[in-house]
Order: structure tokens, then sequence, then C-alpha cells
């Protein structure tokens, strides 16, 4: 019982990853209707920049943390200003295909400047050290991500609920011409969110490279986990994604431990059962 | 393109591609058989995007079971016949199954359903050891014999077994452009034009949709089949989601409106892969920015900007209307 | 006189708004019958569920003495009846002889076939030839729809419900955006139409030189449920309308 409690802690650890990017994916294809294959890439470069600053450059923790999720959310509106936006009232066939090309541009981008599979620089000495759980060590590092996860959580509820920007956003994704006639600058808060998204991308990345190595493969494999989020949430659906990336962190830690051999078979199927079953989401109203 | 002109450029390209063997080395004669071979997947997977409007991430999906079938057959029964109809037999059947599954639902959603069907299909290459040898994959696929009408033509050689796919290519090539230029064509060009009104046109748009995924998995895995007797092994990765990009990227490259776009766009992207790969090994890096710019750029692919070329060329007035051209679907 | 088609109870929300509620609408064959109402009135809701585009929360529809409330559009459409779209629905790639094609080769079964060119099909391009010199648009066979001016593009709205070769075609504001010149020929040709192929109409307008000019019958609609029916004369003299209709020219 205690392998059980303790694995489902080391899943919900992990989940914070997946909340990160798939939060920034899900308020992405909500307000603007994009689904942004490259976000992946975008977590990938946080995890790079972070690496660079903090693992080879030597940058306090916070620091580089700080500087690479900025750089890689002005990077994310400069996308959606520059390549997305020419693309809006065409086929949205045309908006997957070039994040599909961004794809094989960043990740292949950054085996050019980075190389190949990193070490893993070590973790911050105010955060090393690790409690115990279920009998076990349980790093401090993961505690940590827990805090952030729900820190990010509550700041979107925030953001989204209380603050003009929010409701801005809200309108937006609700209804567009309507915002746009009502005075809301919808060019500006699609600008804004991908920014966000973006640079949530990144934190989950940054926050990666103490504990992960780095590589180019790594936004590919986080794209498709994202993608299953979001399915099992809804697209769109905040609220969903943080429910489904908990969902999908502790099952794949249990899966891990259990069926190594299908594990991936497994959630594909669950993300596909969705979709057929429920397109808009377990959690959809 | 006149008739007359399309004629002798047709016929030119096949006398090259006749004597190909005779001119150019086992490499290059190696390579066209790639072409070849994504040439078949492109022009099936454009039938679903271009013709139909669908766009699909799993066609590597149906390739690999395609690959996959045909090289189990290969191993148990060494003849080549079998192992392609056995492959693309199965694959059309997957295609029939998972299409059943999907073509209910919208674009954004059919497009996620076929990532996830590529990828469960992916995990299975990979890891159901029993059937498909794991990530070792399938190895010693024998190029087997052609054995047909009694007769028994050994391939020994690449340059044979490249005679044998240029017929194979050739003939499906030509069986899909006689689909598009048929009613089920027309019916699937109304249906990617306006799903509503086509419905209230007396269309079933569900069986349309899942007809063109059927043949454009058929297609896929027709092409997955050609792989085996030529490489005698079948691995995971060509099942994985970043290998359907292939296809769809020779697509839009060489242009979704027109039928030879496609074909114009395998032979680019294996070309042109082949040239990047000698300078440097960041080939995606090249093919990646290739695809933003087309794009945002060149909607329409080489083959809409080779026919404007064409139209300016020619310099004939035309009426006020838009030139329909005769290759324009 | 038949009756085509028989709507009973029908009733149709969209969260709390109740679009349609409580619908009954008979429509006999000949002629044309035309469905007015102040916006909102829930016409072109109506429509959409007798085209079969919605299914309904209640009620029922029957054509031609068949139940066809929970048939999708297509089969509908192979019963015979068809309708146009108020919002342009044309398909904009194809030419406009293709446009009517479709149509065509969809109600003669020819879309089964797979390896025959559609040249090879020419009674029904013949007809779709002959449909589209009704139209007036003889000359613009081989444009692409999407490219056609504004007017011609309205016609071939209409020609592509009237080339399944309907018993009842349902026409949703076809009049939109036209010019009063423009007007005045659609409702020559849909008169035309309605005499030439024996296609009993159902016109949702707002403009009512069309409705007076045109219908045989009147079916005035408000809050999702009939207000009142009759002849135009009776509908243009009646006072509940003219209430109803406060502000809007009648």
């Amino acid at each position: 019982m205690e392998v059980l409690a303790y694995q489902g802690l080391i899943g919900l650890s992990s989940a914070m990853y997946l909340w990160l990017i798939s939060a920034g994916l899900t308020i992405i294809f909500g307000v603007l209707g994009v689904l942004n294959f490259a976000h992946g890439s975008l977590f990938m470069l946080g995890a790079y920049l972070g690496y660079t600053l903090y693992g080879l450059a030597g940058f306090p923790f916070g620091l580089a943390v700080a500087a690479s999720v900025g750089a890689v959310a002005l990077l994310g509106a400069a996308v959606e200003r520059g390549l997305l936006r020419p693309l809006y009232g065409l086929d949205p066939s045309y908006q997957l295909l070039l994040t599909f090309g961004l794809v094989l541009f960043l990740d292949d981008l950054a085996k050019l400047v980075w190389g190949g599979v990193f070490r893993i620089p070590p973790i911050p000495g105010w955060l090393q050290g690790a409690v115990v759980a279920f009998g076990r060590p349980f790093p401090h590092y993961n505690l940590f991500l827990m805090g952030v996860g729900l820190l990010v959580a509550l700041g979107l509820w925030l953001a989204f609920d209380r603050t003009w920007w929010g409701r801005a956003v809200r309108a937006t994704a609700s209804d567009r011409e309507m915002a746009s006639a009502l005075g809301i600058r919808t060019p500006a808060v699609f600008s804004s969110v991908f920014f966000l998204g973006s640079g949530l991308a990144a934190l989950g990345g940054a926050l990666s490279t103490p504990v992960r190595p780095v590589s180019p493969g790594v936004g590919a494999a986080m794209i498709v986990q994202a993608f299953i989020i979001t399915v099992i949430g809804g697209l769109g659906n905040l609220r969903g994604a943080f429910v489904g990336s908990l969902l999908v962190g502790v099952l794949s830690s249990y899966g891990t431990l259990w069926f190594p051999e299908f594990e991936l078979f497994f959630i594909f199927a669950i993300m596909a059962g969705v979709l057929l079953v429920r397109p808009q989401g377990l959690f959809a109203p | 393109m006149n008739p007359v002109t399309r004629r002798w450029a047709l016929a030119a390209l096949g006398g090259f591609l006749l004597l190909l063997p005779l001119v150019g080395s086992r490499y290059v004669v190696y390579l066209t058989i790639h072409i070849l071979l994504l040439a078949v997947n492109a022009v099936g997977f454009n039938l679903l995007f271009g013709y139909t409007g669908l766009l699909s991430f799993g066609q590597a999906g149906f390739y690999a079971v395609g690959a996959y079938t045909c090289a189990r057959i290969l191993l148990a029964w060494p003849s080549l016949l079998p192992g392609l109809v056995g492959g693309t037999a199965a694959a059309a059947a997957a295609a029939f199954v998972l299409g059943y599954l999907s073509v209910r639902h919208t674009r954004i959603y059919f497009a996620m359903l076929t990532l996830a069907f590529g990828m469960m299909i992916f995990s299975l290459a990979w890891k159901w050891r029993a059937v498909t040898g794991g990530d070792d994959g399938l190895v010693g696929v024998p190029r087997a014999p052609l054995e047909l009408l009694g007769w028994t033509v050994p391939l020994p050689t690449v340059e044979r077994y490249y005679y044998v796919v240029l017929v194979v290519a050739v003939v499906a090539i030509a069986l899909m452009y006689r689909l598009v230029h048929s009613p089920l064509g027309l019916a699937l060009r109304a249906v990617r034009d306006s799903e509503v009104r086509a419905g209230h046109v007396g269309l079933n748009v569900r069986v349309l949709r899942l007809v063109a995924f059927t043949v454009a998995g058929a297609y896929a895995g027709l092409a997955g089949a050609l792989l085996p007797p030529l490489e005698n092994t079948v691995t995971p990765p060509i099942a994985h989601w970043t290998a359907s990009a292939e296809p769809v990227l020779a697509t839009l490259l060489g242009g979704i409106r027109h039928f030879a776009g496609p074909l114009v766009g395998a032979f680019l992207l294996v070309a042109v892969k082949d040239v990047i790969v000698r300078f440097t090994v960041h080939w995606s890096l090249v093919l990646g920015a290739v695809v933003v710019v087309l794009v945002l750029g060149f909607r329409g692919g080489v083959a809409s900007a080779l026919e404007a070329l064409l139209v300016r060329a020619q310099a004939r007035p035309r009426g006020v209307s838009a030139p329909a051209g005769e290759e324009a679907p | 006189m038949t009756e085509l088609l028989v709507a009973r109870g029908l009733r149709k929300r969209f969260g709390d708004l109740a679009a349609v509620d409580g619908l009954d609408l008979r429509v006999e064959e000949g002629g044309c019958t035309a469905l007015i109402g102040p916006n909102g009135a829930g016409k072109t809701t109506a429509l959409n569920l007798l085209s079969g585009h919605l299914s309904p929360d209640q009620g029922t529809i029957t054509f031609r003495g068949e139940d066809i409330t929970r048939l999708p559009p297509h089969a509908r459409v192979q019963r015979g009846l068809s309708r146009s779209f108020q919002v342009m629905t044309i398909f904009p790639e194809l030419t406009a002889l293709e446009n009517l094609l479709v149509p065509i080769l969809a109600r003669t079964g020819a879309v089964r076939s797979v390896l025959r060119p559609v040249h090879a099909f020419p009674e029904a391009e013949e007809e779709a030839r002959r449909l589209l010199e009704d139209l007036g648009l003889s000359g613009a066979g081989e444009v692409p729809a999407g490219n056609l001016p504004h007017g011609d593009q309205r016609r071939l709205e209409m020609g592509i419900a009237v080339a399944s070769r309907p018993r009842l075609c349902l026409l949703d504001e076809p009049s939109s955006g036209l010019n009063p010149l423009e007007r005045a020929g659609l409702l020559h040709l849909i008169r035309q139409l309605s005499e030439q192929r024996g296609v009993t109409f159902v016109v949702v307008e707002h403009d009512m030189d069309v409705v007076f000019g045109l219908a045989r019958w009147v079916v005035v609609m408000n809050r999702g449920r009939v207000l009142a029916e009759g002849t135009p004369e009776a509908i243009r003299a009646s006072r509940e309308v003219r209430e109803t209709y406060l502000g809007e020219e009648v």
C-alpha cells in the first residue's frame, strides 16, 4: 500500500510539468482556436535555456528560470504575430501544418545549437534534501514543483476571474467579433495569450533541468502527452487540464511500475476513447 | 498544359523511368524506389486531404501495418504478390475500422484521433515482440520472387525490384487518377467544400469520408508493403507520428489542389533531403522552414507555381473568369 | 390537394431560449408558401428542423406520409425534400456547372461510380447545363463558384436545391443581399421553376414584395410558433399581424 501511495506522490509531482504545458496549450486553443503542435518545443527551449543559464553559466536558479520563461514567452508572442496571424481566416489545417513545421524547425535547431543530451546540473542548494513519505525519501524539489503548480493554478484562476485582462480574454474566447466590437483589442489579446502560454511551457521546461536530462526529443514526447491531457480535460477547459494532468501523471506513474510494456498503448487508447465517446472532454459542463 | 504537350511529357517521363537502371547508379535507382513509395503514399494522403478536406496525422500507422504484414507473410511464404496484397488489405481493413470510429467527428478532433490511433499502432509495433519483433523489428525479410500466372521471376537485384515497384506504382497512381475524376471524386470535393451542403444535396458525408479514409489507408499500406523486400527489415520508427509527416510534406510541397502535386512533392522531398543530408545532418530544420514558408506564402505548392508560370508562358488571352486548368481538380 | 409536409408540436431549445416552441405546420402541394415573421421568430430554426440540419427536442415531421423526424438531411433529400441556405452555402472551389452536377449525380446514384469519369454521364451534364440556362448562368459554367458575383451565387444557391428534383424545396431568405432588379429576377425564377418543374416552395422572407408577389399561402410565425396563416390578402388585412410587425414594412 505504501508503494502505491508513494508512487502516486511521484506521479503527482511529475504531473506538474504536464500541467504547465497543458495549461498553455489549452488556453491558446480556447482563445485562439489554434492547436499548437510546437508547444512541446517551447517546453524544450525553456529547458535548454534554463540549462545553459543555470547549469553552464552558473546563474542563480531563480534568475535562470525567469530569464528562460521571459525569452520563450517573447518568442511565442512573436510567432503568433508573425506566423500565425496571417492564417487566421483560413482552413484550420494550415495552422496545424504551420505549427507542425515549427516543431521540425525548432527541435532540429536545438540539436544544432546545443547538440545532444546533457548532464543534469545539481539541484540548487535551497531546494535540496528530502522528507520521508510512506517510508521513502520524497525530495523537497518535488514538493517545490507541486507548490509551483498549485500557485500557477491559483494565479491563472485569479487572473481569468478577477482581472480586467482575464475578462477581456474570456470575452474574446467566447465571441471574437463581439469582443472586438466592444472595443477590446483582440490582436493584443491573442499575443498576450500566446505570451502566457509559451511562458508556462518554458517554466515547465526550465524547472525540469535539475532533475531530468535535457534532450531534443523531450518536446515531441511532451506534446503528445499534452494533447492527451487537453483531450481528456476538454479543449479550452483549464480546470479539465489541471485534473487531466494529475490523472495522466499518476496513471503514467503506476503504468511505469506495473505495465511498462503497454503503458504507451493504454494512454493513447484512453485518448482515443475520450475523443470517441465524449469529445468535449470528461470535465466539460 | 494542353493535352498534346501533356502526352509528350508523360511519354518522356515514362521513357526516362524505364531506362533509369541502365543510365543511373544503383543508388539512384534505390532513391527512385523511395520516391515511388512516397508518391503512392502521398497520392493516397491527398485524396483524403486535398480532395476530401480531412487532415490525418496517422498515415504512418497504416504504412506500418502494410510493411509489417507483408514482412510476416514473406517470412512464412516467400512470394511477393501475397505479401503485397496481404499488406495492402490489412492496412485497408485497419483504416476501415479506425475510420468508422473517426469520421463522425469534426476536423480538429478527427486530426487528433488519427494522431492517437497512429501512435497506438506505433506502440504496438514497438512493444509487441511476439508479432513485430519489438524494437529490433523484423529482420531477414527476403526479396521474394514474383510468382504470377505460373511464372516465377526472381528479384536478386535492386534494379529488378525497381521495375516491379514501377509497375505497381504506375497502376496505383493511374487508378487514383480515375477515381478523382469520377463522380465519387466530385462528391468528395463537394464534401470538402461544404460538409453541410453536401449532406443537403443527398450525399452521405460519413460514408464518403470513410471511403476516402480507407482508400488513403490502403495506399499507405501498399507503399509500406513495398518496403520490406527492398530493405529486408522493418522497424518501429516507420510508424511514429513524425513519419506521418512525409506524405503530408510531400503533398504540401507539391501542391494539394493538383493531382500531380503529391507526385512532384514526393520527388522534391526525397531529392532535396538527399542533397541536404550531404551538407548537414539538420535536414529537419530546412524542411521545417520550408513548410512554414510554404504555408505562409505558397499554399498552392510547387505545382501551382509551375502552372502559373506555364499560363504566363503560353500567354493566351483568357476571359474574365479564373482559369480552371485541366490538371486542377 | 395532397399534403406534402406536416409538422406537429415541434420544439427546439438552445439553452434557455426556446427558438421553436410548439410549431404546427401543414404544406400542401403546389405553388409557393411564404413563412414570415419578425426577427427571432424562429423561422430559420424551423427550416433547420424541417431539413434535418437540427433534431427537434419534441414533435414530429411527416413528409408524403412518412415520418422523417429522425432522418439525416441526405435521406430527406433522397425522398424529395431539399433546401437552400440564407448564408451562402455553395461549393466554392467547384465550378458552377459542377455545383449543379453534384446533386444530380447524387440523385441518380452515379456517385457510386468510381472508375468511370464524370464525362461518361452526358445525361447528367445535359441536365446541369439546362438548369444553368434556366438560372441565367449559362456563361458561367466553368467559373469556380466562389468567384461569381453575389447575385449569381444566390441564383446558384437556389439552383443547387432545385437540382435534386425535390417535391418540396425550402428557401431561406433567397433574396437577401440582392438589389431590387435582382430581386424581381429571382421572383420570376422561383415562379418559373415552380411551374416548369412542379416544385412546391416554402420561402422564408423579409421582403414583402417577394412574399405577396409569389405566395399562394402565408404563414406568420412569432416566438417559435404560428401566429396566423391565410391568403396574402387576409394576412395583409390582419390587425394582429400588423401589430406584430410594428415598425416593419407590410
